[in-house]
Formats: structure tokens, C-alpha cells, sequence
């Protein structure tokens, strides 16, 4: 048998059942490898041993009843630490939450429970989600495993690093404008974006509620699959989760690709785009032609404008939703410092949230402001909303021709740590080609297509809305085909 | 502001409104002056040093004029979309319920993470109201 950290959840999924492997000997053997390469990628905010042997531990024993939950069974994996967990700290990886302890699960983490998986602990982000290389996270970037020097991608750099690592047999993060798939790209995992509304939102910390989306990160699309099934469906604690059926996406899994029509959207491969990771990705919608499906060139000419549209909308969410860290209710607070009586309310409010909130955040919130403030509403955030139906409309009329839609991810691969952080602009740039689906409130998945320089590439695979059994489909047909994503990064501890 | 309003006026005489209103704000607001920044930090309640004011005004100025290439989308007959989601005003049945990962909060989890509390187990936020005048 492999090396038990490189199991995909389906392979482990099998040896725990025949009674091959323990969830304990698996547990260890990630928490084991998280140990030793933490320091080097600085995936996580924290690792949870304690709490993974018990879970482990549980496992084992209800499996030793015959009462074993199902896939995730006893599977170890790691969660973005802006999912709400009662029995570890959840700081968005901001100075604001360091130490704060929420008082309810969120039900991405409640329903991963109940399927019996196994937490290893909490990975890094940009604080709060905002950020594109999980350099403005307060406790430092997370490295990517192929190459050090580089960023992992972000805001889910640490889920990224993780998985691309194999530490957890599979990660949960979350999406607003790319951060599940460029990370996915950059570190050469298979990372989904579920449709908006297919996954509860409730107990992860919001940013911008029209844009977030909770997806998982895995080996193979397979996997992803699996557990998309765990987490996907309605909860009455979101109003904006879906009621439609979610089906069985695993089964739904044919490797046939006969008839399946690719379209490519000429405005994803404009300028900017790097000509090998162009390159790749014709590569790879090639590879899906000779594996059966019809590829048409289609146009979404409004597309280019996402990215305008996102940061309208999207700092205008975070200025709202970040309104609750005021220095009262919970978070870092004036309020514990000494002297702390010759303060006003105001400044209660405007010192706990300049002390507390980094820069991206406060730019963020500020320009949120901006686009919301009187006499500005109708021409930024009215215009971005009407500019938003036309780019949803634009995509509903491409999925009336075609089954799935095939893109690059991100124009380039993983940059330097350090290259871009001065230039908010420049980094905002950075979800030029994945900020479209979340406008639109699409599933998209990032799947690796190949190598530039020792780097990894993704492919992105679009679907109509709740068309999740589409896009999982043509990334599972491509990946038995193909072998980008069983390859490692040579990680030493 | 005044000028702001007239060239409201004036856009609303011709057919594409939106967008000349858009230009006129984007004409004012593509370099936001420290004076602005500031307004937004108090309307944000965010406390901002000098330096950062600066900073803000140059870096904000940069995205708004980036944001500006909306107004090359006709909209003119388009409704703003409100969510991804598709979904309107959604209502729960009037009944109490506590779903399962709810069941852990209770008062003294909800108070934990409140820096100041009373002796009777209240948040204690400062006073708005000047106590000394009219007191007793």
C-alpha cells in the first residue's frame, strides 16, 4: 500500500473499511506530516492533536459497532478557520478573533461531524478571506509546497498548501472571487466552488453574503464529489441555501464524455493571460475533445467586466458585515485595556476596529463605504447590480449551447512572496478569471492541466447553476485520463 | 454637493441618466482627497492615523478609477441583480425550533467574548447621554 498521508479519501475510505488502516494510524500519519511541515508552509493557525485522537479514536469504535457514518468516516481533514467551531478558536486569522471561541458550530463543520470525519485542525487565510496570497493573514503567509519562495495563492492559501502537502485527505474552504480555485491552481489541487446557495453559509464568518460560497479542496475530483455530497443541501439557518434535491454526485460519476459540449469563452484568454499557461489549458480542452466531447467557442463579452462589478459589491458587503467587530460584543476590544474608562463610545467603536482589523480589511471597509455613501449608492452599487444581470444573463444564454464552460484559472502561476502586497490594485487583478463565477453565483472548479517552470496550472471548469454533476463529470473524465493531479510537490520536514 | 445636485438636473434631460450621473460622481471622486478619506473613516467608525489617510486616498482613488469601466455597460433597461441566489423574501414557519448545532449556545457562551460585562450579566456599552446635566 501507499504511504498512508497519500490516500485519497476513496482508497482510505476502502482500507478502513476491509480493516486494513485505523482512523488512528491515519490521524497520526497526518498529524505526523503537519508537524513536521508547518513550519516550512505555515498552512496552519493552529493544529488540533488533541482533538483529532479523540475524534479518530470515536470513529474506530463506532466502526468496531458496524455503526460507521459512511465515506468520511474516520477520514482526517482540515478546515479554513472561518467555520465556527465550539471546540477550537476561530480567528478568520485576524488580530480581531485571536482568541475567540465560538459559541455554535457552523453547519459545514456540524454535518462533517455527523459524517464522522476527522479534524485536524484550522488552516491560514488572508484575514477574513480578503486577499488573493494569504499575505495579509496576522499570522503570516503560507508558503507554497512546490516552491517556498512562492505564495500558495489565496485566501485559501492554507487549505491549498495543505492539501497539496497531503496533509488531511481533504480541506474545506471558501470562495467569494477565486479563493478556492486559484490557490487550487497554484498549488495543483482539485478545488470546487459550489453553485451559490448548494452549501450553507450559516457559521462561516462572512465577507461579502452574495459572493461566498464553501466548497472543498481534494486529490481528485472523486473526492471532491464525496464531499460535496456531505456538505451540500438545504439548512434553515441559511436562507439563501438551496432546497433542490442534491444528488448523488459520486455515483453520478460516468468517465464518458460522448456528446458532452465544451464551450471555450474567447474573452478568459485575453490579454494577460501567460502564453504557457494558455498553453496548458488548450492542451487540456484537447484532451476532452479526444475523450469525446464537442468543443464550440462561445463569448460572454461582459465578462471582462466582472471584476469592476466585484469590487463594488464585494467591499460594499464587507463594509456591512464588518460592522459587527465593534469592540462590544465580542473580539479585541479597547475595553480590556487599562485606562479604557476615558474613552467615548466612538472611539470604543473606531480604536477596537483600527486596532483589531488589518490593512486589506480597513481598505476594504473603507471603499465600501465609499460606494454605499450618499449621493454614490445608485452610480457604484446600483450600476455594478445591473452590470451583474447582464454578466448572469450572459452565462445563461452560453449553458442554453453548451454542458460546461473550460478557462484558465488564473493568468499566470504561483508568484513571489512579497511581489504584489504593495499594489492593492494589482492584487485585486489577481481574480480576473474566477470573479466572473461568483458573480454570476456559478459552480466552478479548478483541476491541474500541467506544468510551467516545475509549476502547476488549473484548468477551470464552469457550469450552469446547480450543474455541479457536469462540471464533476468532465474533471473526473479528464482525470483518468491524465495524471497532473497525482503528482506531489518533494516536500522535506 | 450643490454641484453634484444641478448635474443631476441635467442628466435626468437625457436618456442615458445613469451614466452621466456615474461620470459626474467618477469626475469628483477618481481622487479622493485625505478630507474624504477621513469623512469615510468616521462613517465607518475606523480610528486613521495621518499617515494612513494618505495612503488610503491614494490607494482608493486607484480602485475607483478602475471600477469606473462600468459605465461602458448600457444598463438602461436592466434591474440591478440583487443576489446569486435567485431567491426573494424567504419565510420560516412561526414555530421554535433549535436545530442540532445550535444546541450549544446559551447565554454564559454568548457572554464570554464580551470584554464588559455587569454583575447582573449584561453588556455594558458607554453612556451617549451627558449624565451630568438634569441628573439627580
Amino acid at each position: 500500500m501507499k504511504a498512508l498521508h497519500l490516500l485519497t479519501i476513496l482508497e482510505a475510505a476502502e482500507a478502513l473499511q476491509k480493516g486494513e488502516i485505523t482512523s488512528v494510524e491515519l490521524t497520526e500519519a497526518h498529524l505526523a506530516r503537519a508537524e513536521a511541515l508547518n513550519g516550512t508552509l505555515n498552512a496552519f493557525v493552529r493544529i488540533e492533536p488533541g482533538l483529532a485522537r479523540k475524534r479518530a479514536q470515536e470513529s474506530d469504535d463506532r466502526r468496531a459497532k458496524g455503526e460507521s457514518r459512511g465515506m468520511l468516516e474516520g477520514i482526517p481533514y482540515t478546515l479554513k478557520d472561518v467555520f465556527a467551531t465550539t471546540d477550537s478558536i476561530t480567528t478568520a486569522s485576524s488580530h480581531m478573533l485571536e482568541d475567540w471561541l465560538a459559541p455554535y458550530n457552523s453547519t459545514t463543520y456540524h454535518r462533517l461531524n455527523q459524517a464522522g470525519a476527522v479534524l485536524l485542525g484550522k488552516t491560514n487565510t488572508d484575514e477574513f478571506t480578503m486577499g488573493a496570497s494569504s499575505e495579509t493573514s496576522y499570522f503570516g503567509v503560507t508558503r507554497n509546497p512546490w516552491n517556498t519562495e512562492l505564495v500558495a495563492g489565496g485566501s485559501s492559501g492554507g487549505p491549498a498548501a495543505a492539501m497539496a502537502a497531503r496533509i488531511g485527505c481533504f480541506s474545506i474552504a471558501t470562495d467569494t472571487g477565486g479563493s478556492i480555485r486559484q490557490p487550487a491552481s497554484f498549488c495543483g489541487v482539485t478545488g470546487l466552488k459550489p453553485t451559490y446557495g448548494r452549501v450553507s453559509r450559516f457559521g462561516e464568518l462572512a465577507m461579502a453574503s452574495s459572493l461566498d460560497q464553501t466548497g472543498p479542496m481534494t486529490a481528485t475530483v472523486a473526492d471532491t464529489a464525496l464531499v460535496l455530497q456531505a456538505i451540500a443541501g438545504h439548512d434553515e439557518l441559511d436562507a439563501t441555501s438551496s432546497e433542490s434535491e442534491v444528488p448523488d454526485y459520486f455515483a453520478g460519476l460516468t468517465g464518458n464524455l460522448t456528446g458532452v459540449k465544451v464551450g471555450v469563452p474567447a474573452e478568459f484568454f485575453g490579454e494577460g493571460v501567460k502564453p504557457e499557461v494558455e498553453l496548458l489549458v488548450r492542451a487540456g480542452i484537447d484532451q476532452l475533445k479526444n475523450l469525446g466531447a464537442e468543443i464550440i467557442e462561445v463569448s460572454l463579452p461582459t465578462a471582462p467586466k466582472s471584476l469592476a462589478v466585484y469590487y463594488v459589491i464585494c467591499p460594499a458587503e464587507v463594509s456591512s458585515n464588518m460592522a459587527r467587530y465593534d469592540g462590544i460584543r465580542f473580539g479585541h476590544s479597547i475595553e480590556r485595556e487599562e485606562n479604557a474608562g476615558e474613552n467615548t463610545l466612538f472611539d470604543v467603536y473606531a480604536k477596537s476596529r483600527a486596532g483589531g482589523l488589518g490593512n486589506e480589511v480597513r481598505r476594504r471597509i473603507m471603499l465600501g463605504t465609499h460606494a454605499l455613501s450618499s449621493g454614490y449608492h445608485d452610480a457604484y452599487y446600483n450600476q455594478a447590480a445591473k452590470v451583474r444581470t447582464v454578466i448572469g444573463q450572459e452565462f445563461a444564454d452560453a449553458f442554453t449551447k453548451v454542458d460546461v464552460l473550460v478557462a484558465p484559472v488564473s493568468p499566470h502561476t504561483a508568484f513571489k512572496v512579497g511581489a504584489q502586497i504593495s499594489d492593492p490594485l494589482a492584487m485585486y487583478k489577481e481574480d480576473i478569471l474566477a470573479a466572473p463565477v461568483n458573480v454570476a453565483g456559478l459552480p466552478g472548479m479548478s483541476i491541474p492541466c500541467g506544468f510551467a517552470d516545475g509549476l502547476p496550472v488549473g484548468m477551470q471548469i464552469i457550469g450552469p447553476r446547480f450543474g455541479e454533476q457536469a462540471v464533476l463529470n468532465v474533471g473526473d473524465a479528464y482525470q483518468r485520463a491524465t495524471d497532473f493531479h497525482t503528482q506531489v510537490p518533494e516536500l522535506s520536514a | 454637493m450643490d454641484y453634484f445636485y444641478l448635474k443631476d438636473v441635467i442628466s435626468a434631460s437625457t436618456s442615458h441618466f445613469s451614466n452621466h450621473l456615474l461620470h459626474c460622481v467618477s469626475d469628483m471622486s477618481a481622487s479622493l482627497s485625505s478630507e474624504s478619506i477621513a469623512h469615510l473613516g468616521r462613517l465607518a467608525r475606523l480610528a486613521l492615523t495621518a499617515e494612513e489617510q494618505g495612503r488610503y486616498a491614494t490607494q482608493l482613488s486607484s480602485v475607483v478609477a478602475f471600477v469606473e469601466q462600468l459605465t461602458e455597460v448600457a444598463t438602461d433597461h436592466v434591474s440591478p441583480a440583487e443576489d446569486a441566489s435567485g431567491k426573494r423574501t424567504v419565510l420560516a414557519a412561526d414555530v421554535v425550533r433549535s436545530p442540532d448545532n445550535l444546541a450549544a449556545v446559551s447565554r454564559e457562551a454568548l457572554l464570554k467574548g464580551v470584554p464588559a460585562v455587569s454583575e447582573d450579566g449584561c453588556i455594558l456599552v458607554r453612556s451617549v447621554m451627558d449624565t451630568s446635566v438634569g441628573g439627580a
